[in-house]
């Protein structure tokens, strides 16, 4: 202060009512903007997670295609297995019962069992034992068989018999052949 | 930010001897609008005055409140020292770098105090008025500048800046001692003499505040009014009735009362004016230099028989400006609002 002892008081433009008016305008004010804000941004935001749901839909969706997809894979594979199971089993008693029919007397060699056929590999003391122990059961279960014999150095045969299994189950034929 | 579009109200407070008187200025843009004045009766602030101060405050929120501190713990100084200030209990404005104005901290305390209903925004010290209004002065020459109000009476010697200063309050005792002294001056005054004579056919004297004052005043002459009062009263005495003679009486007497008053003030003023000079010239600030000058700021009408005094006795070239004290209090409010 230049000529004053003392310092004025602040001098303000508006009353202290207008100043509380004011300040509960400015309040409300601050609140209404600051809800609009808000729900803006929520807005926003549930626009936001909106399409993001909407992409991870999508995603799920062609997931669950690639996934249908692969269950009607696995279900034919599943299938397929328990086919080739039964096939399998079916094949593991067939060859069980082979060799049940197998008497002591002959030995095999070898064996290759196919679908609808079966060729065995092996050694007999006579042909007749061959025809009357082996040969008979397998007749009953092929609808064709056909044997050839060689003989071996010590009088036994070595011998080979192709049994086939028509479609026609009904069909039985055979044939000897030395 | 805003100020510029509100007008501005300067409201000056004036204690007086019987009463206040507020100056209200209105300014928008450094242009006056409006000029008020008011007097209320009483010492202190009055409700009314009280009243009247926020009904002109309300008129704009930028509305500064001023007074002048009449106390006595008060003064000038050449140089600018602050470094006691708080020690002794005084405070301090430093002007120019040059000279120092101080006022009692109590007693701007006191004076805030009194005007706590309406607040203060600025305190000026009487020695700001004697810059403001002899500002075109004390740049030049060596000179007494002095400022009186009814209650203080403030002198100061500048050459350009302040050499001197000293703060005088009256009291009664000096008042007293005035009018004794006053007694030494060949003044003459016919009227009360007469009125001396008449002494029994005045009634109810005793009312009058210092009638022992009355008996002493045959020395107080030379009053053109009192004579004039002297001839017409003479002049219309046959026509008068005893009644109308005893109501003339009185309003001579009142009259001459208040003319006494202003006599005694204006010369315990002369006699302030002739101490501050001797203490000048006794002090090194002096430096054989002497005052030819004074310059007086009076508030009232007179001045006439102080400056009589002052050219007659002490051989001053004088200067006497009557101001308006509410105005110059305004306008040092204006000056210390600009350089907010």
């Amino acid at each position: 202060m230049k000529y004053s002892f003392i310092t004025p008081r602040p001098k303000r433009f508006i009353s202290d009512e207008m100043r509380l008016s004011f300040f509960f305008f400015a309040v409300s004010i601050a609140m209404v903007v600051g809800t609009y804000f808000f729900l803006l941004y929520k807005t926003v935001h549930f626009k936001d997670e909106h399409t993001s749901f909407s992409q991870t839909i999508k995603d799920l969706e062609a997931s669950t295609d690639v996934l249908e997809k692969k269950i009607g894979v696995i279900d034919a594979e599943v299938k397929m297995h328990e086919q080739i199971a039964t096939d399998n089993t079916v094949l593991k008693e067939s060859i069980r019962n082979l060799f049940d029919l197998v008497p002591d007397q002959i030995t095999l060699t070898r064996a290759e069992l196919d679908e609808k056929s079966l060729i065995l590999y092996g050694i007999t003391p006579t042909k007749d034992t061959y025809s009357f122990m082996l040969q008979a059961p397998l007749k009953s279960i092929f609808s064709r068989t056909y044997t050839s014999f060689y003989p071996v150095e010590n009088g036994w045969y070595s011998f080979v018999s192709s049994n086939y299994l028509d479609d026609d189950a009904n069909t039985t034929e055979g044939g000897n052949e030395e | 930010m805003l100020g510029w579009t509100f007008q501005k109200v300067f409201i000056a407070i004036i204690a007086l001897e019987e009463g206040h008187e507020v100056v209200v200025l209105t300014v928008k843009n450094k242009k006056t609008i409006d000029l008020i004045r008011h007097h209320f009766e009483g010492d202190s602030s009055s409700i009314a005055m009280n009243n009247f101060i926020k009904e002109k405050s309300n008129i704009s929120p930028f509305f500064y409140i001023s007074v002048l501190n009449q106390y006595p713990n008060q003064g000038a100084y050449d140089g600018c020292t602050k470094s006691n200030e708080k020690s002794v209990g005084i405070k301090v404005i430093c002007r120019d770098q040059q000279w120092t104005q101080y006022a009692s901290r109590e007693d701007l305390a006191n004076l805030e105090k009194s005007y706590s209903n309406t607040g203060l925004d600025f305190i000026f010290s009487p020695f700001s008025l004697i810059e403001y209004y002899f500002a075109d002065k004390i740049k030049t020459g060596l000179a007494l500048y002095a400022f009186g109000l009814p209650n203080l009476f403030s002198v100061a010697i500048f050459e350009g800046k302040l050499e001197y200063a000293y703060h005088y309050t009256p009291t009664n005792s000096d008042l007293m001692e005035a009018e004794e002294d006053a007694e030494a001056l060949t003044f003459s005054s016919p009227v009360i003499e007469e009125e001396e004579e008449e002494e029994d056919s005045i009634v109810r004297l005793d009312d009058l505040e210092d009638l022992d004052l009355m008996d002493d005043l045959d020395s107080l002459g030379d009053l053109d009014d009192l004579d004039e009062f002297s001839d017409s009263s003479e002049f219309s005495e046959d026509s008068l009735t005893p009644e109308e003679k005893r109501v003339d009486k009185e309003n001579g007497i009142v009259l001459i009362k208040g003319e006494l008053d202003r006599s005694n003030e204006e010369y315990s003023r002369f006699e302030w004016i002739q101490k501050t000079l001797e203490r000048f010239y006794a002090s090194e600030q002096c430096q054989n230099r002497f005052i030819e000058t004074v310059c007086i700021a009076d508030s009232g009408s007179g001045g006439d028989e102080l400056k009589r005094y002052l050219e007659e006795e002490l051989f001053l070239n004088v200067l006497i400006r009557h101001v308006d004290v509410g105005v110059g209090i305004n306008a040092l409010a204006q000056l210390e609002e600009e350089a907010l």
